[in-house]
């Protein structure tokens, strides 16, 4: 029971925290999910803003082209403001040079080591904003000659800058260049504070933004799960730059505590409740298998009696003849008696004393029958068992009375000894009378089997310590070896015309009453069956006064 | 006090010159039937097994036995025939509680009076008593005529059985080829030994010796 209970216990825990385990797992794929998720749409938006800002350098780098060169070229002064209003409004694009690549080898296309050399002084100003802004230009000299007209051309540049090259259509000489600081692609509110964000040009970085509040990045579960990335190339610029989103997964991210510790206690009081229940439902089957047994228990027991019963008409028969001379002798006392009377009443003066006297004989005599009838009725009765202290002697006296004519017809002489102490057992006297019938019976059939003479069957009553002890032995010839340890088998029997069941009956309504029954031989030969029943009136002593001798 | 002894009652017929001795393990039943033919005036002497009645019994004092067939160590019928051993041939009803028909049979072949089965009606058992009685009697008479009849000599007798026959003196000293006067000197012998003188006595002596 207690093992069981805590093994339901332990089962409970254990159900409990794969609840918990498998509730843990789903929040943190989950989680991953969303925070990937959350990346890749945070990633495309960004993407766009970018490359809508691109489109942007590339429409005013053409319209300022186009402003600078051609037939009607404006005057380097209304450059210069358009310029300037240009970069008032685009804070990102940091520096505006309009340049000169004269000197420089034009509309061939040819590009030398020699060429790029002599043209390395052949870069001049012609307008910048901010003024001095930007940078020395000679080192692009080469890369921007080389530029295809019309086409922006992007460069490396440093301090988070790159450079836009844009030449002007044939025959100007003049190229047109943007210093775009990466880091104002994007407005502080736009980019997202939890993603570790980068922007490169040909792998050179440009801008490298740690995320801000990049919690657990220190527990990040990076090696179990991947870390949600998103990359792709900026549109415009000349797909030369990439934008590139990182996201750490840290636990507490991932982790939903507060859901976690509710589920947990959800998952507990579910657990235990189930649990309760499932403890409810064995408590419930086992008292019910312990019904069961019970009805199980009591229709064996039921059984028993009635074989019992079965057993004790059975035997009835074969003491009726015995049974009758029992009564046939006080109804021969009570005729005589009677007949006697009528003749003294019949005399001339009738000698009222005598007759008085004859019929308080008669009717002692009578009730002496009555007894005997009772007795027998007693013995073939079908009542239930009912187990009660009784005395023993008393009990053997019962079935020595029954007994005693149909062992005297057969010759065989029975020996009393009954304690003076009289033992007490907690017993069904007529059960136990059938026990003894059966011994006696037994131990007259092996006599008779065995021609003894002086034939005897002994029964002796004792205390023994705490046992009361009913011992029935006889003269006969004992019970064989081989015999001895099948003799309380049910249906074993040595017998031509036995059933087998008397001993076995007779074991099991001695166990009923908590006793056993031993069978054996006597050293002079006979055999001896002791009867073993907890002496009542001990008991009843030590339970009264609390405490037994040693 | 195994033995005990009932006198007839007052009132009763005082019919008996006979003992009944009445052997039943029974005690009940030995003082019923003690008390009934004692209202019949028949002494009854009463014993609860044989062994007593065996030591107790006497030749001088011959009665009619009732006897319970089944007794413990020595039944009615073992009884019978160890009184038969001693020479005691009194005459005997048994009484039983079983209707056997074989130890019926038995004791009719052992030489037992009476059977009867109990409970016994008082009338019958009386009955049968006073058969047993009556048988008693013969007995007695027999054992008597034959002690008369022994004291003869050979001659002696040899003569009554001629006149006891009916012949005269004359034909049986004819037969015997003696004189007439030494027949009659018999003859006197003879009337003083049995003490009568009488044929019809005669005659009823040699009938009762058999």
């Amino acid at each position: 029971m207690t093992k069981s209970l805590s093994k339901s216990w332990l089962f409970g825990l254990a159900l409990w925290l794969a609840a918990l385990l498998a509730f843990a797992l789903y929040s943190v794929e989950a989680s991953r999910a969303r925070l990937a998720g959350e990346l890749e749409v945070t990633g495309r938006t960004l993407h766009r803003l970018i490359s809508q800002r691109a489109a942007q350098h590339d429409a005013h780098m053409t319209s300022l082209i186009a402003l600078t060169s051609g037939a009607e070229a404006a005057p380097l002064g209304a450059v210069r403001q358009v310029m300037e209003s240009i970069s008032r409004f685009y804070p990102r694009i940091a520096w505006i040079a309009l340049v000169s690549l004269d000197g420089g080898e034009a509309g061939t296309g040819v590009a030398t080591g020699a060429g790029a050399a002599v043209g390395a002084g052949g870069v001049r100003m012609l307008v910048e904003v901010p003024e001095g802004g930007g940078e020395d230009l000679a080192p692009l000299r080469g890369a921007i000659g080389e530029q295809l007209r019309g086409k922006i051309g992007v460069h490396a540049s440093g301090n988070g800058r790159y450079l836009l090259a844009k030449r002007a259509p044939a025959p100007s000489d003049a190229a047109l260049v943007f210093g775009i600081d990466a880091a104002l692609l994007l407005e502080p509110e736009e980019r997202p504070a939890w993603a570790h964000l980068r922007l490169t040009l040909d792998g050179q970085e440009l801008l490298d933004l740690p995320a801000e509040d990049d919690l657990g990045a220190g527990a990040s579960l990076a090696p179990h799960f991947t870390a949600p990335h998103f990359e792709k190339v900026i549109d415009g610029e000349g797909q030369k730059i990439l934008l590139s989103l990182d996201r750490a997964l840290p636990l507490d991210a991932l982790l939903p505590w507060r859901s976690l510790l509710g589920f947990a206690v959800l998952a507990g009081l579910a657990s235990f409740a189930l649990m309760f229940a499932l403890r409810q439902r064995a408590a419930a089957q086992q008292s019910q298998q312990v019904a069961r047994q019970a009805e199980a228990r009591a229709l064996l027991q039921e059984r028993e009696t009635l074989l019992a019963h079965a057993s004790r008409v059975n035997a009835m028969g074969e003491l009726a003849s015995g049974i009758a001379h029992e009564l046939t002798q006080p109804l021969t006392a009570v005729l005589s008696r009677s007949q006697a009377a009528l003749r003294l009443a019949g005399a001339e003066k009738p000698d009222l004393g005598m007759i008085t006297q004859a019929l308080d004989v008669n009717v002692r005599e009578a009730k002496r029958a009555g007894e005997m009838l009772k007795r027998m009725r007693d013995y073939a009765s079908n009542k239930a068992p009912e187990p009660k202290p009784s005395a023993l002697n008393g009990i053997v006296s019962e079935i020595v009375a029954l007994t005693a004519a149909d062992l005297e017809r057969r010759g065989i002489k029975l020996e009393l000894d009954l304690s003076a102490e009289a033992p007490e057992a907690v017993v069904d006297a007529i059960e136990m009378e059938q026990v003894l019938h059966n011994l006696i019976r037994n131990a007259a059939d092996a006599l008779e089997g065995a021609g003894i003479l002086d034939a005897r069957i002994s029964i002796v009553t004792k205390v023994v310590g705490a046992d009361a002890k009913i011992e029935v032995a006889d003269n006969g010839p004992g019970i064989p070896a081989d015999v001895l340890p099948k003799l309380f088998v049910p249906f074993f029997t040595t017998k031509a015309d036995g059933m087998g069941l008397g001993l076995s009956l007779c074991q099991t309504l001695v166990e009923r009453v908590d006793g056993r029954i031993e069978a054996g031989n006597d050293a002079g030969g006979g055999a001896r069956f002791v009867i073993t029943l907890p002496h009542a009136s001990a008991r009843k002593s030590e339970s009264i006064f609390g405490k037994h001798d040693a | 006090m195994r033995v005990r002894r009932t006198r007839g009652a007052p009132g009763g017929e005082g019919m008996s010159r006979y003992q009944v001795y009445l052997i039943d393990d029974d005690e009940a039943v030995r003082e019923a039937i003690a008390f009934l033919l004692g209202t019949y005036g028949i002494d009854v002497e009463s014993f609860g097994e044989p062994k007593t009645f065996l030591a107790h019994v006497d030749e001088a004092k011959p009665g009619v036995l009732v006897v319970d067939l089944r007794m413990p160590e020595v039944s009615g019928l073992q009884l019978y025939q160890r009184l038969a051993e001693r020479g005691i041939d009194w005459p005997t009803v048994m009484i039983t509680g079983h209707g056997d028909v074989a130890a019926c049979r038995r004791a009719f072949k052992a030489g037992i009076q009476d059977f009867l089965t109990k409970p016994v009606d008082g009338e019958v058992l009386v009955e049968a008593l006073q058969q047993g009685f009556s048988s008693l009697d013969a007995r007695l008479e027999k054992r008597e005529a034959r002690a008369l009849l022994a004291r003869l000599t050979e001659r002696e007798r040899e003569v009554l059985d001629m006149v006891a026959r009916g012949w005269a003196s004359k034909e049986v000293a004819a037969a015997l080829e003696v004189s007439v006067r030494t027949i009659d000197a018999h003859r006197a012998k003879i009337a003083e030994k049995l003490g009568t003188s009488s044929v019809a006595e005669f005659v009823r002596l040699t009938l009762q010796e058999k």
